[in-house]
């Protein structure tokens, strides 16, 4: 008679931590436009996760569970915060031409906010996570609780705003 | 497939992310997790190791297993056969059970029962009560229940709202203490009272594009945050308007710098005025009973005044929250209940009065939006709202749930009732003549409703089991409808349906009157007319 036997793989928090956090960090700030704003809000994510250790050990991507309470965070933030809409703002209010106001070059980060500014927080998330964080839709949707068919109207209307913000036609290309 | 814009924008994201994740500290953040739980971190000059005695229990099971011919799934999952080699007979010396590798931190950290926190923020300190209701807790305990918002009764509020700028220039919802709906837009400035009649108000542009109600006073007196008069990169201003016909948007108070505009504090009304909560400290009791009050409750000539709505204060005992709701009589209740889903003490919970004496909290957390529900008989009931990634904007004092920005509706706030509580059901007499005439021998005028259909949909007897039940409003003014209920699949075979037409009339925010009605049937074919009529089916 054969047994089934299964190795239980778990994961220690240090590890994660140092495999997470920058990719939770970037998440944040890429989402909020504020690098402070994201660094509290990776550190909270960590240490819940750090409470509930025990359970998310035996995960097999704790790392999934630490996005999912990010993004939860990012959106509770916004709601609870002004500062995020002022940092935005300011950010939006940066030239198109790559450059700020005093004629030095915009970094990427910079170019990325002033390019998601006039996005609403739902559809900013999941172009986060779609471009910068390389999540299909189908994990988006996962990761979001909805719909792939809500994740991809939400990309294509998103998508439509980024592209007046490029300045370049609507046409072709799918989502996935 | 992509198309040359796709990969323009995944090139950009990905050289704003390795921007973001370059000047990061991860061993400084790590350690402070570390300090901040008391724990200590493992060494990580070397590879993680396993506990010499998982492996010493994992060979044990190999012998086992291999003896036995067992399957083995390999650490990444896949399944590899392991080829006795052993000769069954040997007899093994542990028991044959599942390896059980434990993590590397077991050892060294211990995670505490003490709220996880950030590092400790400027705002006051807290300290115990100085007064203690005489409500007893109710008992820790209850199902939380995991619905998805479009199955639960909802309905469009006609509270216009949107986003169609962008997040920052959504609609902002709020309630006062007698429930009337009142929304501000940030961008253009424009407070409107959404009762009877509206009354809609420009603020000033000094007051920026940012600002935000934070909350509702005594004597028709909003309380925004605002940009401040002197500039300040991490405060705001709070500024009290009024809001009544005819002194609408005058502002009769100031109160400089004292809201913080990074979420490191929030503004929290209590019987006394506004004061700050911290997101991030180990307070245990918030807000603070004794912390100084920057924002003090005014009436409309600038005078202090007191506020006449239910306060709350919360005690955080974790995983457990205790809620205290005060009246303004000086009673109160308290509800303690394990918030569902990954909650953690962040500031100071979402809570909303309900007028039957109870409360709602609303918080975001991994699961979606978690709401409480506390009764004044001391129930209380949990529902995580999902799965649509939906966000409670605001909740009304009879308990229902006020949600923004989603699909269904463009332009105005969908109301939605997780509780199935919207509007108490009405315990009066209603007769009806033998010619139709419906006579409410019990006045229905203090029902308290936030539309005509759920004032006539409390006031009109339950629909039965398996019964069809659509209520229709035919508006005539801006006051009076006509609202047609009709009943149908009804037990009576010789009945198909039953009809009430009400006229009603509104008479406050909030409430209704009956001003006549008029009830007729349909029979069943063959059983009487085919139309609706007072006849009766035979």
């Amino acid at each position: 008679m054969s047994v089934f036997v299964r190795v239980v793989t778990t994961h220690d928090f240090d590890t994660v931590f140092r495999e997470v956090y920058p990719r939770l960090v970037s998440l944040g700030v890429l989402k909020t436009g504020r690098t402070d704003v994201a660094r509290d809000l990776a550190q909270e994510t960590m240490l819940r996760a750090h409470a509930r250790w025990d359970e998310l050990a035996t995960y097999d991507a704790p790392a999934a569970w630490c996005r999912t309470v990010m993004t939860n965070l990012m959106i509770d933030h916004h709601r609870s915060s002004s500062s995020e809409r002022r940092a935005v703002d300011r950010l939006g209010a940066r030239l198109a031409d790559g450059t700020d106001h005093d004629g030095t070059a915009a970094s990427a980060l910079d170019r990325w906010n002033e390019l998601v500014a006039p996005l609403g927080d739902r559809h900013r998330t999941i172009v986060t996570l779609y471009y910068a964080d390389d999540l299909s839709v189908s994990q988006i949707a996962a990761l979001l609780g909805t719909s792939r068919g809500a994740v991809k109207a939400a990309l294509f209307k998103a998508r439509r705003t980024l592209r007046k913000q490029y300045g370049v036609d609507e046409t072709g290309g799918d989502d996935e | 497939m992509s198309d040359r814009f796709d990969e323009q924008m995944r090139e950009l994201g990905r050289a704003a992310r390795a921007e973001a994740e370059a000047a990061l500290d991860v061993d400084t953040a790590l350690a402070a997790i570390h300090r901040s739980t008391g724990t200590t971190s493992v060494v990580t000059a070397e590879p993680p190791q396993r506990p010499r005695v998982g492996w010493l229990a994992i060979a044990a099971a190999v012998v086992v297993a291999i003896g036995a011919g067992v399957w083995f799934a390999r650490d990444d999952g896949a399944v590899v056969t392991v080829t006795p080699t052993v000769p069954s007979t040997v007899t093994p010396t542990v028991p044959a059970t599942t390896p059980q590798v434990s993590p590397t931190t077991a050892a060294t950290t211990t995670p505490t029962n003490v709220p996880a926190t950030t590092a400790p923020t400027t705002v006051p300190a807290t300290t115990a009560p100085s007064t203690v209701p005489t409500s007893s807790p109710v008992p820790v305990g209850q199902v939380v229940r995991d619905v998805d918002w479009r199955d639960l009764p909802w309905e469009a509020s006609g509270i216009a709202g949107s986003c169609v700028f962008g997040e920052s220039t959504c609609t902002q919802l709020v309630h006062d203490a007698a429930g009337v709906p009142i929304t501000y837009e940030p961008t253009t400035r424009t407070l409107v009272r959404h009762g009877v009649p509206e009354l809609a108000v420009t603020l000033p542009a000094a007051y920026g594009d940012a600002g935000f109600v934070v909350a509702t006073g005594p004597d028709d007196v909003v309380y925004l945050s605002v940009a401040p008069e002197v500039p300040e990169e991490m405060a705001a201003d709070v500024v009290a308007v009024t809001l009544t016909d005819g002194d609408a948007g005058r502002e009769i108070g100031r109160w400089a710098g004292v809201t913080n505009t990074v979420g490191d504090s929030s503004l929290v009304p209590t019987a006394d005025g506004l004061l700050n909560v911290g997101c991030c400290g180990t307070d245990t009791i918030r807000p603070a009973l004794d912390a100084e009050v920057p924002v003090p409750w005014i009436d409309r000539n600038g005078e202090p005044v007191a506020l006449e709505s239910p306060t709350f204060w919360v005690q955080i005992e974790y995983p457990a929250l205790i809620v205290h709701r005060r009246n303004p009589d000086g009673s109160s209740r308290s509800w303690t209940y394990e918030p569902a889903g990954d909650w953690m003490p962040r500031g100071m919970p979402n809570l909303t009065a309900t007028f039957d004496g109870g409360f709602v909290a609303a918080e975001f957390g991994s699961d979606g939006s978690t709401l409480a529900r506390g009764y004044a008989d001391g129930r209380l009931d949990q529902v995580v709202l999902g799965p649509e990634f939906v966000v409670v904007d605001a909740v009304d004092p009879a308990g229902r749930i006020l949600l923004g920005d989603v699909a269904e509706l463009d332009d105005q706030f969908a109301r939605v009732d997780p509780f199935a509580n919207g509007v108490a059901a009405w315990a009066g007499e209603i007769t009806v003549d033998t010619d139709g005439t419906i006579v409410f021998v019990d006045d229905p005028s203090d029902v308290r409703a936030g539309s005509v259909v759920a004032f006539v949909a409390a006031i009109v007897p339950p629909a039965d089991v398996n019964e069809i039940r659509t209520i229709d409003a035919e508006r005539h003014s801006e006051l009076t409808w006509t609202v047609t209920v009709t009943t149908s699949n009804l037990f009576d075979d010789s009945v198909a349906a039953v009809r009430w037409e009400l006229e009603v009339a509104q008479v406050g925010v909030a409430t209704f009157q009956v001003t006549s009605g008029q009830a007729s049937q349909l029979c069943s074919p063959g059983r009487g007319p085919d139309v609706f009529t007072t006849e009766l089916c035979v």
